[in-house]
């Protein structure tokens, strides 16, 4: 098979890097189930009298049919008067998210916003997919998943790597996607 | 006024009887109530003494205020006192009602049954016990120690209930005034989100 030549590879890397949207990338579908019910888990929970929070504490992990999450602390907060309605559930530190699918993304915390079926990691993000060593490993700042349909985006991605670098560095710049030629399968 | 001498007379040695009778039992009711605290005690029926020489209350009512200045108030369908300084005190129905001034939330204990210590102001309910507040909480516990006085309880025994839009289970419990939280062990809290969302 003809090779293409060298200057119209760069070219074509060039494009490719220039294409890429500064704002944001798929980041792939996650398998969830918005509608199953939230499993929260810990060895200690201190729900405040108040009812407006509750922190989870030690082997903190949360579950929703196909999608789990474990993280250092979980907090449920309520809002409103009595009797208090869920608003939303954060995750700090250590955040780990799998999916069934394969799916799965380390970052420093999450907010998952129940009423609009949507959870947000942030910090040093990283997506990688266990089913396939081969494909690319995506990081950035903020990762958003739809919970309704599991699709996702990635926003300022810093580097995109094989899942098989382990190094998981990230360097500066904007927003972008690097893919590397004969990578696809 | 009679004139009867002998009438009199009868009155009189009745009287003699009658009223030392009637002073020792007020004095009883006195030393039993006034190690509360400042804690009342309203006696709705008073049913006498038993057997054993304890004293036997039907809906008697306790009101106080915690260390916190929560105002209480518990009641019971019946209170039989256990101990010859009266301190111990063993209430059946037990319903007491905890309102915090202010905009801290109210809640409620029952008990099927209960033992309330007026020295150390520990109520030990031990069968059928519920714990709500005004947030939605409802717990369903084994037993739970309360301390009436600084409004703090625990358990080691399996705890249940419902959160708002969910549910809970847990191995043990503690309730702690300041601060004012519920510390569960070993918790597990499932939500419905469709509940959650119907909410908004």
């Amino acid at each position: 098979m003809n090779r293409l030549p060298q200057p119209l590879l760069i070219v074509l890397w060039i494009a490719l890097i220039w294409q890429a949207p500064a704002a944001a990338e798929t980041a792939g579908v996650f398998a969830t189930d918005s509608d199953a019910p939230i499993n929260i888990e810990a060895d200690k929970m201190s729900l405040f009298r108040s009812g407006a929070q509750a922190e989870l504490l030690g082997n903190a992990a949360l579950a929703q049919g196909p999608l789990s999450l474990t993280a250092r602390e979980v907090a449920v907060f309520y809002g409103g008067t009595a009797p208090r309605r869920l608003t939303h559930i954060t995750a700090a530190e250590d955040v780990h998210i799998i999916s069934e699918n394969g799916r799965e993304v380390f970052g420093d915390a999450a907010v998952y916003l129940v009423s609009a079926e949507e959870m947000t990691v942030t910090g040093n993000v990283r997506v990688i997919n266990t089913k396939d060593t081969d494909a690319d490993t995506l990081t950035g700042v903020r990762l958003i998943i739809n919970l309704r349909n599991g699709t996702s985006r990635i926003f300022g991605t810093l580097k995109g790597t094989k899942n098989n670098d382990k190094s998981g560095r990230q360097s500066g710049g904007r927003a972008r996607i690097q893919l590397k030629p004969g990578g696809a399968r | 006024m009679n004139d009867n001498p002998e009438i009199h007379s009868r009155r009189v040695a009745r009287l003699k009887l009658v009223l030392p009778g009637l002073a020792v039992f007020v004095l009883g009711l006195l030393v039993i109530f006034s190690r509360s605290g400042n804690d009342i005690i309203q006696l709705a029926i008073f049913d006498g003494t038993d057997s054993g020489g304890g004293i036997v209350l039907r809906e008697p009512v306790m009101r106080g205020t915690s260390s916190a200045n929560v105002p209480y108030e518990i009641s019971a369908a019946t209170a039989h006192t256990q101990d010859a300084a009266n301190s111990l005190i063993n209430l059946r129905d037990v319903d007491a009602q905890f309102e915090p001034v202010g905009s801290a939330p109210g809640y409620v204990i029952e008990a099927k049954t209960g033992l309330m210590n007026n020295e150390t102001g520990i109520l030990n309910l031990t069968d059928g016990v519920t714990y709500r507040d005004d947030n939605g909480l409802v717990l369903v516990l084994v037993d739970l120690l309360y301390h009436t006085s600084d409004g703090t309880g625990q358990t080691e025994k399996p705890v249940s209930g419902v959160a708002p839009q969910g549910t809970l289970e847990a191995s043990g419990l503690q309730i702690s005034d300041a601060p004012a939280v519920y510390i569960f062990d070993r918790v597990r809290l499932t939500i419905d989100p469709k509940a959650a969302r119907a909410s908004e």
